[in-house]
């Protein structure tokens, strides 16, 4: 090692002398090192002074509740997972008893639940309960009409839907639009007044972006495709409703570009999803190539998760000899994937909003 | 050396096949021990706790998910950091309008001092003020300061960061010098602040 001409970020790559300011190792050495080459002090000190300054750096940590909370909606999320069945016999000597008291207290809790059960919340409920006047827009037409909100936020109103609104938003303190059908939301930003639309009894929350509401009357299902930001949803039994609609941040759950959220009227229970034809970012310009020449699959991967904000999971180690050359500039999502995965010899599947590569890898030349 | 962090890793490899095996337990330990670094390293690449409280759910919860597909790993945390330095750079990369912490810093330049001048200072204080250097090494472009924090205050070698952060050794090393010149940039700027300010 020829410590005595080493500059201080040539001291911060060597292990040795990390080793040494964290934990003392071989102390004697470099004491010793310093007493020949008094000279190198100030490099030293330097190199030393910033792993000690980055080592105590403060560490910004969440609060208890925070904690409590994120765990709180992964439990959450991971109950609904169904497990491995437990197979048992489901009769012997003394089961029966337990079966008995099992489907009366079933009997007790459903009737209870059936009788206190809100019935399904309708497009003209909510208009008729709304608190501010409201004006209404109606497509009987066939072709889609553009609304233009007091905001300045555009919407594409699909045929046989409706759109209620206030004539200003000016004094409240949210905007709040009604919607029965579909259609297509591009709301400016205002984060002072949260912008929500109310479709049956789901509830989307926005600061400022676009997305696609789909809520026909008397249809079982609610859609939204979100295409550009993040969105929110909610719905109209959610415990903490109140908080939700009122405070400024987007919290429920929260849907990004190209995510697709379904509300099943029927189960009342939100799913998510990728949207059928994930789109390029906005921000992405449209002429970006995606041609590869000898390129590392994972470079591939990286490549096409950030275009279309997708994650993309897979085995970065066993794909990184595998190289391949393609031009998938016009292909959509979905095809560009197919077609690396022939290349790779692998597959893949869409689990709620993530691509899951499953691989072989390939082996050097 | 230590042999409690030796006890750590092995307590982990332990947490981490327990979990894979479906032991809810061993999964909720390691939420709890991992829970606060992810949280830091997460709100370092995007200050905006939502985002980040967002992507440690959807990690654990695709963790738990993926559970029966994952193989056995040595280091249990750089899975964890590479998995949520993904997560956090998918979500940034959705929602454009969010800025970077660093970038903030980055895009309010300030007028630098010669290099060579700088230098001079730095040579001149034989020992660097340890919370003078906390107020500067933010201000290092965002993946310096990462660079320099997994490595010195999260601890990983330099080919998990080369890892992590999806690039080789190389520009790792790269980053380095390029972090240590920058820091002797703004320690000059600083240097120079304190002194008008002193002489005023």
């Amino acid at each position: 090692m020829n410590y005595e001409n080493y500059e201080a970020d040539e001291f911060l790559l060597d292990s040795q002398f990390v080793d040494w300011v964290k934990t003392g190792q071989h102390d004697a050495f470099w004491q010793e090192f310093l007493h020949l080459h008094p000279a190198q002090r100030p490099t030293v000190d330097q190199a030393r002074a910033i792993i000690q300054a980055t080592a105590t750096l403060p560490l910004i940590a969440p609060t208890g509740e925070q904690i409590r909370q994120m765990w709180q909606t992964v439990e959450q999320s991971i109950q609904e997972q169904p497990t491995e069945p437990i197979i048992k016999p489901l009769w012997s000597a003394r089961t029966w008893l337990y079966w008995a008291a099992a489907s009366v207290i079933l009997l007790v809790i459903g009737t209870v639940w059936y009788t206190s059960q809100p019935t399904s919340v309708t497009y003209s409920q909510l208009v008729t309960q709304s608190a501010v006047a409201l004006q209404e827009v109606v497509n009987t037409g066939t072709t889609p009409k553009l609304v233009r909100l007091p905001d300045g936020s555009t919407v594409r109103l699909e045929t046989n839907s409706r759109l209620s609104y206030p004539a200003s938003f000016t004094a409240l303190a949210r905007r709040e639009v009604y919607l029965s059908g579909k259609a297509y939301f591009d709301v400016a930003r205002n984060a002072k007044q949260p912008f929500l639309v109310y479709a049956n009894e789901l509830i989307t929350k926005v600061l400022g972006t676009s997305f696609t509401i789909d809520a026909p009357e008397g249809n079982q299902r609610i859609t939204v495709d979100v295409r550009t930001g993040r969105v929110a949803v909610f719905t109209q039994y959610d415990p903490q409703i109140t908080e939700k609609q009122t405070n400024q941040l987007v919290s429920g759950l929260v849907v990004t570009a190209n995510q697709h959220i379904t509300f099943s009227r029927e189960t009342k229970q939100l799913a998510k999803s990728l949207v059928d034809q994930p789109a390029l970012l906005p921000t992405v310009p449209p002429t970006t190539s995606f041609d590869f020449d000898e390129t590392p699959a994972p470079v591939i991967f990286n490549a096409l998760e950030k275009a279309y904000g997708v994650e993309i999971v897979y085995d970065a180690e066993l794909l990184s000899n595998c190289r391949l050359t393609a031009s998938l500039t016009n292909e959509s999502l979905f095809d560009k994937v197919r077609l690396v995965c022939q290349g790779l010899d692998a597959t893949y599947e869409v689990i709620d909003t993530r691509i899951i590569i499953s691989a072989k890898g390939c082996s050097t030349p | 050396m230590s042999t409690d962090k030796l006890n750590t890793n092995v307590d982990d490899c332990q947490l981490w096949n327990d979990f894979r095996a479906g032991d809810r337990v061993a999964f909720a330990q390691l939420y709890e021990r991992y829970v606060t670094v992810l949280y830091n390293y997460g709100f370092h690449m995007v200050t905006d706790s939502d985002l980040v409280e967002d992507a440690i759910q959807e990690l654990f919860i695709d963790l738990w998910r993926l559970r029966t597909t994952l193989s056995p790993t040595t280091s249990v945390k750089f899975y964890l950091y590479r998995a949520m330095r993904r997560r956090i750079r998918v979500s940034i990369d959705a929602q454009q309008h969010m800025v970077p912490v660093n970038d903030m810093f980055a895009t309010a330049a300030l007028p630098l001092t010669p290099p060579c001048e700088a230098e001079y200072i730095l040579q001149e204080q034989q020992e660097l003020d340890l919370q003078r250097l906390h107020q500067v090494l933010p201000q290092l472009p965002p993946r310096q300061y990462e660079v320099i924090r997994l490595r010195f205050f999260d601890n990983f070698s330099w080919d998990e960061i080369a890892a992590i952060m999806q690039m080789n050794e190389q520009s790792v090393r790269n980053l380095v010098q390029r972090a240590i010149r920058k820091l002797r940039e703004l320690f000059g700027i600083l240097f120079m602040i304190a002194l008008w300010a002193i002489l005023s």
